[in-house]
């Protein structure tokens, strides 16, 4: 990932050769922080992203991960514009998202999709499931020609019965809503489609469902994806590429095989190590990499490197004069010989699991 | 960390050492049954739970939303609603707490069983500091002065891995992280040696990074206080990590028990295999297909005679939708599971079992064309 | 394994009817309304009120029709008769049927109330849609004028505009007092709508596109209506109650014409004299005021969408 803001030329995908379908530079959202009382002047501001730049191309599911606050949300509504951003820049199709007005934007829409993480939040209560599928249609009008048939095929598709089509959301289960919520992002036929969270609220045999409805659609489709997720394991089983976020900034970006079995930033390998895995043998041999102190917060991020104050590496291994270097300099995201962009001065890659 | 040595002057809430072979069975759940009336009906969520806990135990409930796996628990510390209709006996250190008032309850509470829930924000009163709160659990078991139980509180919070306890212990919930607040209603739960603790879904709300912390702190309390756990989670990977034995709980009902290792890779009821099967690994190459269990549990309110896994099982025949079976044990062991055809799953992969993937392609094929054409 | 393989039925996802069976919803098909319907019909108070209200608005809008008498003078009427057969609700000093007058009394104060509800809720709604959605300095600016508006003691206002009015008909005072009941039922929208936009519901319309007026209109509203329908209940009682102390003022519904409060402040010299004069009317706006809270209850209740029977 290049610093540079202008459009991105030509960097290959792996898979068709084309350029990416979606491309960020240099995004940076801060939220102001006001004081109370009748005149609310800004007093700091919550840096949620940071310099954040990454390529989604066609066909592909880019992972992005990290822990609460690491402003993996943020970015993804960032990248749809759902969000102003606070400077940076989003190019889809040469051009730039985050210039353009909200009428330029509309047809756009149609293109890139969300899915939501809470399947009873995400639907308006007060409609109808065919009422909430056809609403994209109706808004681009697309509904008069055909309309009706298109929701029928869509709840089909996503393996619900048409025949429900006059319920409430209400009146359907988690995985269900979520179905419903992955139709309606469907029906406009969109290129990209950036899911945060989707399975997350949902139960593990209903999570499978769900997951391997969104693979068969990639492959029929040619969907790209960014699968915004907490959850590694989701993450390894879906995700081509992942990029890991801590507070604001990504870490780390490789191609999935490699981050989970050579990770070489220090808190990719934290977070490998503290998930539990569903295998008691492995459970009970595993080496644990455990970080110390909480998570800094984001309105007053630590200097040079942010993961230094619970970085394992930092407190035990590293000599004075490194340690300065982690304090004073931004580590950028760039392959230092492991074979991906890390943002660690001192990255090395570990075999974890 | 400092260590924890007995100060012998210090009032006696210091548990006697408790020796490890002693088997003592501290909680007894029997033929516990909940149902709660509603306008569609009575929803049964639990239907006839049994299980033992010995001291030094730690017992995995597994089970996905609907199971009954927090109710059966609530039902044990009396904080289901009055409507709630309860029938069957748990014994809580030989002493039956099912019918008993609030007063007498209120005594066993906290005391010999001791509860963490889910959300740590809520779980603590936002309006004192924490160090109150913890000596105020104590206080309310121990007739001690509000230095002694002040010690105690900065005590049990360096017990449970919380840096610079005695400044903590000033601090209001709303000063803490989530992980530290989690540490912190397990210091509560800890404060008086309870012989039972049960935790439901302690981790569920928290990052990874941190539950590892918390489940830490989790085992540091039973290793301190001797007690047995009641571990409540649909986390399969955590139950792996931190349990002895597993109980898997579906529509109100035990399906299968066992030890960690019998359950995980030996598993001989559907419902077990097929929740295995489901869970994406972060351990295996990405090729391998999820399988998932299609369909959704059923409800709780007018449930069909027979198995309440057969509407969704691929292995369901005629004698599963007509009789449910009764939990029975595999091999002759402990291991135990509630399936017709137990004989038939020995050596089962879920790859074996559920097949499908959850998609119509003629309908996809209709929208591609449909995309085709414009 | 191949044991498995051959005792094992065909999964039930791969027929497409059997796809169904497994999503099969067990709740019987209801539309929201008679979802609402039920749950109403479920509040015995809100119930039993409903169908006094119902009675009363029967008998001040139904009952000049069928009643021999009207509110007006009659020469033919004996004058100061207690309640009897001929006159139910006796008759006053100056020759009228207190049960004509009655009714013709609650049928204007109940059409002031009517309008002024109606007025407050339209015009609060919108107006507390626009501000809690759009924010920023819009929003500010809306209800800063609230504020003030609220700050003025609004039954001295009302007394000025009415006393400058003078020959005030039902509609001028209804007017009068709709022109400051919107300012409550504003804030109350504007703060649903508030909690409301952070729901992601509105976040997905915006991600397909929908303009704002289609987010308020088609989203925000709606999910109110709820609230909007108790707060027009309520307003009704108060509305009620303000015409009440207006006419009794002098400065409301003006003779010949009359109202509930109108009859009160003549009957005050009576109260122990000739006793119906003074009470028919007063139960009327108790009952009234009850009444119209409890089916304000129980509509609260009915229409909370929380409450719906959730599957899982």
């Amino acid at each position: 990932m290049t610093t540079t803001s202008s459009a991105p030329a030509s960097a290959a995908s792996q898979t068709t050769g084309d350029g990416p379908v979606l491309s960020a530079r240099n995004l940076v959202k801060h939220f102001p922080v006001r004081s109370k009382g009748l005149i609310k002047r800004r007093i700091g501001d919550v840096h949620a992203v940071c310099d954040v730049s990454l390529d989604l191309y066609p066909g592909e599911t880019l992972g992005l991960v990290g822990e609460s606050g690491c402003g993996k949300s943020t970015t993804a509504r960032l990248l749809l514009n759902l969000i102003p951003v606070t400077s940076g820049s989003v190019f889809y199709q040469q051009r730039d998202l985050t210039t353009m007005t909200r009428s330029q934007l509309r047809p756009i829409r149609r293109d890139l999709q969300i899915v939501f993480q809470d399947p009873f939040a995400s639907l308006d209560p007060r409609m109808t499931v065919s009422e909430i599928i056809a609403e994209p249609l109706r808004i681009h009008g697309l509904y008069a020609n055909g309309g009706r048939q298109m929701v029928r095929d869509l709840l089909r598709t996503v393996g619900l019965n048409p025949e429900h089509a006059n319920r409430y959301p209400h009146e359907f289960s988690g995985g269900q809503r979520q179905r419903i919520g992955v139709a309606r992002a469907l029906a406009l036929r969109p290129k990209v489609m950036i899911l945060d969270e989707p399975v997350s609220a949902l139960d593990v045999s209903i999570q499978a469902g769900v997951l391997n409805l969104l693979e068969d659609l990639q492959r029929e489709l040619n969907l790209a994806y960014l699968f915004v997720s907490h959850d590694l394991s989701v993450v390894r089983h879906i995700a081509g590429r992942v990029a890991v976020m801590y507070l604001g900034r990504i870490v780390e970006v490789a191609p999935t095989e490699q981050l989970f079995t050579q990770a070489a930033h220090p808190y990719t390998q934290a977070l490998i190590s503290a998930i539990p895995l569903p295998d008691p043998r492995k459970e009970r041999s595993r080496q644990r990499i455990l970080l110390t102190g909480d998570v800094p917060s984001p309105v007053n991020p630590p200097s040079g490197c942010r993961f230094r104050t619970r970085c394992p590496k930092f407190a035990n291994q590293l000599s004075e004069t490194e340690r300065q270097r982690c304090v004073e300099e931004v580590p950028a995201l760039v392959d230092r010989g492991e074979g991906h962009p890390t943002a660690c001065h001192y990255a090395e890659a570990r075999r974890l699991l | 960390m400092t260590s924890h040595t007995s100060d012998p002057t210090a009032p006696t809430m210091v548990p006697e050492q408790v020796r490890p072979d002693d088997p003592e069975v501290l909680l007894e759940v029997e033929d516990l049954t909940v149902g709660f009336p509603t306008e569609d009906g009575l929803v049964q969520a639990v239907r006839g739970v049994s299980y033992q806990l010995r001291r030094g135990e730690a017992l995995g409930i597994v089970g996905e939303s609907g199971s009954g796996k927090s109710v059966s628990t609530l039902a044990v510390m009396g904080l289901l609603p009055k409507s709630a209709r309860i029938s069957g006996s748990a014994k809580v250190a030989g002493v039956e707490v099912l019918g008993l008032n609030d007063a007498r309850m209120s005594q066993i509470r906290g005391n010999k069983i001791a509860m963490i829930f889910q959300d740590p924000l809520t779980s603590l009163n936002p309006v004192f500091t924490v160090g109150f709160q913890i000596a105020e659990a104590v206080q309310a078991h121990n007739d001690v002065s509000d230095e002694e139980a002040h010690k105690r509180a900065v005590e049990l919070l360096d017990l449970v891995g919380i840096p610079f306890p005695e400044q903590r212990v000033h601090s209001y919930p709303h000063e803490l992280s989530g992980g530290m607040r989690q540490r912190v209603v397990i210091a509560i739960a800890m404060a008086n040696n309870p012989d039972v603790i049960i935790a439901d879904e302690p981790t569920t709300a928290l990052d990874v990074t941190v539950q590892a912390q918390v489940l830490e702190g989790l085992e540091l309390a039973r290793k301190e206080t001797g007690a047995a756990m009641v571990l409540i989670t649909h986390d399969l990977g955590v139950i792996a990590g931190h349990v002895d034995r597993v109980v898997v709980m579906y529509a109100g009902k035990l399906v299968e028990s066992g030890t960690v290792d019998e359950i995980f890779y030996t598993p001989r009821m559907p419902y077990t295999i097929g929740l295995l099967g489901s869970l994406p690994r972060m351990d295996a190459a990405r090729e391998a297909r999820l399988s998932p269990i299609l369909g959704t549990p059923p409800s709780l309110v007018n449930l069909p005679p027979g198995c309440p896994f057969a509407p969704r099982c691929p292995m369901a025949e005629q004698i599963c939708r007509e009789e449910e079976p009764a939990l029975l044990p595999v091999d002759g062991g402990p291991h135990t599971a509630a399936c017709h055809f137990t004989e038939r799953l020995r050596g089962a992969k879920p790859g074996d079992l559920f097949r499908a993937s959850y998609l119509d392609t003629q309908a996809v094929e209709a929208v591609a064309e449909l995309e085709d054409q414009s | 394994m191949s044991d498995l393989a051959r005792t094992a039925t065909p999964p039930p996802g791969t027929g497409a009817a059997a796809a169904y069976d497994a999503e099969a919803i067990t709740t019987k098909e209801r539309t929201q309304l008679q979802l609402v319907l039920i749950r109403f019909l479920r509040h015995r108070v809100a119930v039993i009120s409903l169908i006094g209200f119902l009675l009363i608005v029967a008998f001040a809008f139904l009952g000049p029709e069928l009643w021999k008498y009207d509110h007006l003078i009659h020469r033919e009427i004996p004058a100061d008769q207690p309640p009897s057969w001929g006159h139910p609700f006796g008759t006053t000093r100056a020759g009228h049927d207190y049960m004509g007058q009655i009714m013709r009394g609650t049928q204007q104060t109940l059409k002031v109330g009517f309008v002024v509800a109606i007025m407050s809720t339209v015009i609060g709604a919108v107006w507390g849609a626009i501000a809690g959605f759009y924010r920023g300095w819009l929003d500010s600016v809306m209800m800063r004028f609230v504020d003030v508006l609220f700050v003025i003691p609004q039954l001295v206002l009302v007394l000025v505009l009415a006393g400058m009015t003078r020959g005030t008909t039902w509609l001028h005072v209804a007017l009068i007092l709709g022109a400051f009941g919107w300012l409550q039922p504003a804030r109350l929208v504007r703060s649903v709508v508030l909690s409301l936009r952070e729901q992601e519901f509105i976040e997905a319309a915006k991600a397909l596109g929908a303009s704002d007026a289609r987010i308020i209109g088609r989203h925000l509203i709606p999910n109110t209506v709820g609230i909007i329908i108790v707060n027009f209940t309520l307003v009704i009682a108060v509305a009620v109650l303000v015409e009440a102390a207006l006419s009794f003022l002098g400065f409301g519904i003006q003779l010949p014409d009359t109202s509930l409060g109108l009859l009160i402040q003549s009957a005050q010299d009576a109260v122990f004299t000739r006793p119906w004069l003074f009470y028919f009317p007063g139960v009327f706006i108790i009952l009234i005021c009850l009444t119209i809270n409890f089916i304000g209850d129980g509509l609260g209740d009915a229409l909370d969408p929380k409450r719906a029977t959730v599957r899982r």
